[in-house]
């Protein structure tokens, strides 16, 4: 039996955060949810995650600056980072800012499920 | 004279029992006696007239003194003595050597034959009067006639003669024949002139005829006009003639000579030429032109009646020069004053000037003239025209006065009014521009207007102005005006090209309407549109991501959540097309619709977009024609997805009942086409042109069963357009519609 695959998931908006924290835990992830980016870099530290699933437009933070500091972060950067906009253009930029994956809002549950799986860790 | 024979003779004519009688009488007279005509008396008088003294004529021969005259009468001597019959010689010529020379006389004389007692003849008395003189007389009157006769023949002045009261024409010469009565003379001569002239008696000459005859006054006409009927038809001519009476030497009158100069040709020729001027006259008064002629020596001026009814005087007026100067108005002296000196240096005189008519009205005149010189180079007459302009310089302050209307109407905009010449150079703004700017008049006419424009905005108005100016199109273009106090604010130009009765542009009329709040609020509107779509993305992300879970916990548990939850999900996607329409709409309208550039293989994208519709869409069946192998196009592969998603949307939703929809793709030779093919409802003919447009929907009782913005063909056309690509639609009502668009095809 491998490891649950550990998927953290930040979004200000506790609805569609807690929508993915269900999605995700029925397909057997084990999710973090985390609608606060304050000390960010360190509380993904103390998650360890091996996904980590991030709205670009967070209340008070730019998801593409935390993807920056995740991405600058020897510990973290490593994780793969997907990204989710309402904005499609935002893609390059969220890519640029060395995101692995975007989903563009709304999304189809299976995109989202696929995309996710392609990050799983390999055994 | 001897005495002897005088008195013999004295003894023969006492014999004779004439006695004294004969010896005193005027005629002379001889007695010739016997076969041998021997003269045995002669009186005087007779022997004065053969100039013969008694002694060379009495007891001779009448032949041995008078031998000349025996040819002319020994016969009628001798036949007088054999018969007895007396001969009378009238005016009788006789060739007589006399007083020195040889000459021929006249003489009217008897041959009388005297008898003695018993009756036998003896011999012959002759009794002469000597009329020479008077014959001669007479020839003379007769050849000097003759000579008349033939000189009034050869006369290159028609000539001819009457006779007697009923005017018989008597002679008549060449000129008259031929140029006037164009008769033969057979049918003219003896025979009275009204006879052979019916015509004339509707006219004067019967009665100045008759006139002349019977007063003796001779009669002169110059230019009467007669119509004469010769031989070729009636004729009218111009005729300078004399009627003359020819008196008798007895002081009668016996007839008229009358001449006749035929001068039609020169009266009809200045006749035509008076026709002429008088034309010219008529042309010159319809123009109201009025004429003048200034004689600058005697300052004598002469002017047509026109011109002194300008001036307000009638007809035939004289009116001294300086009376028509003191008309002019005093303000304009010195106009005239200066074409005058202009005039002497070039010899043209223009100008206009106002006059005060003797009404006291104040007239607008025009004068132009030229100045003639003298041999001496000395100025010697001025003429011209003048012409009333006052209706003219009326009209002219009638346009000032529109002109300064459209101004005031102009200034009283609150628009920017412009003008441009054909060319398209800017030649006026209204008041407006000049409130706006803050900017003067001549600062912005100094070419300086490119100033007030935002920087960002002067190359491309620049450019759109050209062009139009050049194609002669209407010209529209936003912009931003910088404001007097420094803010920029946009400006929408429009300008019309006003074109003359030909097509030729003659200038352009163009106004800039404020639209900076509404531009603001359309940017706001906009940007709302796109904050608002973007808001709405998270909530319904959360829906449908819960719909979407729960749809996998309850498939084939729960028949009424399965239903609900499928409904909900379809419900959603429905707003997330809307969602995103909107969005696309306000990237159009923002211009920020943005392609991404990539070379692609139009088969891939043809099949991938069709095998997600058959899956969406299970209960349809598409046909799918896409042959062509690597036909690639250059642009962006999602938004070009999204035209063709579009196109499938709609056959979807315009044929519910059958279910069928074909693909195509035509590879031509620059471009590629991708049809759509439906069997639905279809579309009618003046909806197939809208369609494009955007928030155009068919309208019909359809409308209610397929929602949604109409939307998704204007931004597909969108699309396509900024592709360079052609979008389209072949449709019948009732058997369905084809969709297509063609791209132009790219070397991989």
């Amino acid at each position: 039996m491998t490891q649950t695959t550990h998927i953290l998931v930040i979004d200000d908006n506790t609805d569609l955060l807690m929508m993915l924290k269900a999605m995700l835990t029925s397909r057997g992830y084990q999710v973090t949810a985390q609608p606060d980016t304050e000390n960010i870099i360190e509380f993904t530290k103390g998650v360890s995650p091996d996904i980590i699933l991030m709205d670009m437009l967070l209340s008070g933070a730019d998801g593409r600056e935390i993807c920056r500091d995740l991405k600058a972060n020897d510990d973290l950067k490593n994780i793969p980072v997907v990204m989710l906009s309402a904005y499609p253009m935002a893609q390059v930029d969220c890519l640029n800012a060395g995101a692995d994956g975007f989903i563009e809002k709304p999304f189809d549950m299976n995109f989202l499920l696929d995309t996710v799986a392609r990050f799983k860790p390999a055994d | 004279m001897p005495e002897d024979n005088q008195n013999a003779g004295k003894k023969f004519f006492s014999d004779l029992k004439f006695g004294n009688f004969m010896e005193q009488a005027p005629m002379g007279i001889c007695v010739l006696e016997g076969e041998q005509f021997i003269a045995i008396n002669a009186n005087d008088a007779y022997l004065q007239v053969v100039d013969r003294t008694p002694e060379q004529f009495i007891g001779k021969s009448l032949f041995e003194s008078l031998p000349e005259v025996k040819d002319a009468v020994e016969g009628l001597l001798k036949n007088v003595i054999a018969t007895g019959i007396p001969y009378h010689g009238i005016e009788f010529p006789v060739i007589l050597k006399r007083f020195g020379k040889t000459e021929t006389t006249y003489f009217n004389f008897t041959y009388q034959a005297y008898r003695d007692e018993a009756g036998t003849i003896q011999g012959v008395m002759v009794i002469c009067v000597e009329v020479t003189q008077s014959v001669l007389a007479r020839h003379a009157i007769a050849e000097s006639e003759q000579q008349f006769r033939s000189m009034v023949m050869q006369s290159p002045i028609a000539m001819t003669i009457f006779r007697g009261p009923d005017h018989v024409i008597e002679t008549a010469n060449h000129v008259l024949f031929e140029k006037i009565w164009r008769k033969k003379p057979e049918d003219v001569l003896n025979r009275p002139a009204l006879e052979v002239f019916p015509e004339l008696k509707e006219q004067k000459y019967p009665e100045l005829l008759q006139k002349v005859y019977y007063d003796g006054i001779t009669h002169t006409e110059k230019e009467s006009v007669a119509y004469v009927h010769g031989d070729d038809g009636m004729r009218r001519f111009f005729l300078d003639f004399e009627y003359r009476p020819l008196f008798e030497p007895d002081g009668s009158i016996s007839g008229i000579i009358i001449t006749v100069n035929d001068v039609t040709s020169e009266v009809e020729a200045r006749l035509q030429a008076e026709e002429s001027e008088r034309r010219t006259n008529l042309v010159i008064d319809a123009s109201g032109l009025g004429t003048w002629e200034w004689n600058l020596q005697t300052d004598e001026m002469k002017f047509s009646d026109r011109f002194a009814e300008l001036f307000g005087y009638g007809p035939n007026e004289k009116i001294p020069h300086d009376k028509l100067v003191n008309a002019i108005h005093p303000d304009d002296l010195q106009v005239r004053q200066l074409a005058f000196e202009e005039a002497y240096k070039t010899s043209v005189l223009n100008y206009e000037a106002r006059l005060f008519n003797t009404a006291g009205e104040i007239k607008w005149f025009q004068t132009k003239g030229k100045l003639l010189f003298d041999e001496f180079n000395k100025p010697l007459l001025m003429m011209g025209t003048l012409r009333d302009i006052t209706r003219e310089k009326d009209h002219n302050s009638e346009l000032e006065d529109r002109e300064r209307k459209f101004r005031l109407l102009a200034d009283s905009m609150p628009q920017i009014v412009w003008t441009a010449d054909a060319e398209g150079n800017l030649n006026y703004f209204n008041k407006s521009l000049y409130n706006f700017t803050g900017m003067s008049a001549t600062e912005v006419m100094n070419d300086d207007w490119v100033k007030f424009i935002h920087p960002d905005d002067v190359n491309e108005n620049m450019r759109i102005w050209k062009e139009s100016v050049a194609a002669g199109s209407d010209y529209i273009f936003e912009q931003r005006f910088l404001t007097a106090d420094g803010h920029y604010r946009w400006q929408l130009s429009r300008a019309i090209p006003q074109k003359d009765t030909t097509g030729n542009i003659r200038m352009w009329v163009g106004t800039s309407t404020d639209i900076h709040e509404i531009k603001e609020l359309d940017e706001q509107k906009d940007l709302f549109i796109g904050i608002a779509s973007h808001e709405l993305k998270t909530p319904i992300t959360t829906i449908k991501g819960y719909v979407q879970l729960l749809q996998t916990m309850y498939v084939g548990k729960d028949m009424f959540l399965e239903n609900s939850l499928n409904a909900m999900h379809k419900q959603v996607i429905t707003i997330t097309d809307l969602i995103s329409d909107l969005l696309d709409l306000s990237k159009i309208r923002s211009g920020n619709l943005q392609i991404q550039q990539e070379v692609f293989d139009i088969k891939d994208m043809v099949t991938d977009v069709l095998l997600n519709t058959r899956q969406t869409n299970p209960s349809f069946e598409f046909i799918a024609d896409i042959q062509a192998n690597n036909v690639y196009v250059s642009g962006d592969k999602n938004r070009l997805s999204q035209v063709l998603i579009n196109f499938l949307t709609n056959a979807i939703k315009y044929s519910p009942e059958t279910k069928q929809i074909n693909i195509r793709m035509e590879d031509n030779n620059d471009t590629v086409k991708v049809f759509v093919e439906d069997t639905g409802i279809g579309i009618g003919k003046s909806d197939q042109d809208r369609i494009f447009e955007r928030f155009y929907r068919v309208e019909g009782k359809e409308e209610n069963t397929f929602p949604g913005f109409g939307i998704g063909l204007f931004i597909a056309s969108e699309i396509i357009k900024q592709h360079n690509g052609n979008i389209g639609v072949t449709s019948e009502l009732g058997k369905g519609s084809t969709f297509y668009f063609s791209l132009p095809k790219q070397q991989k």
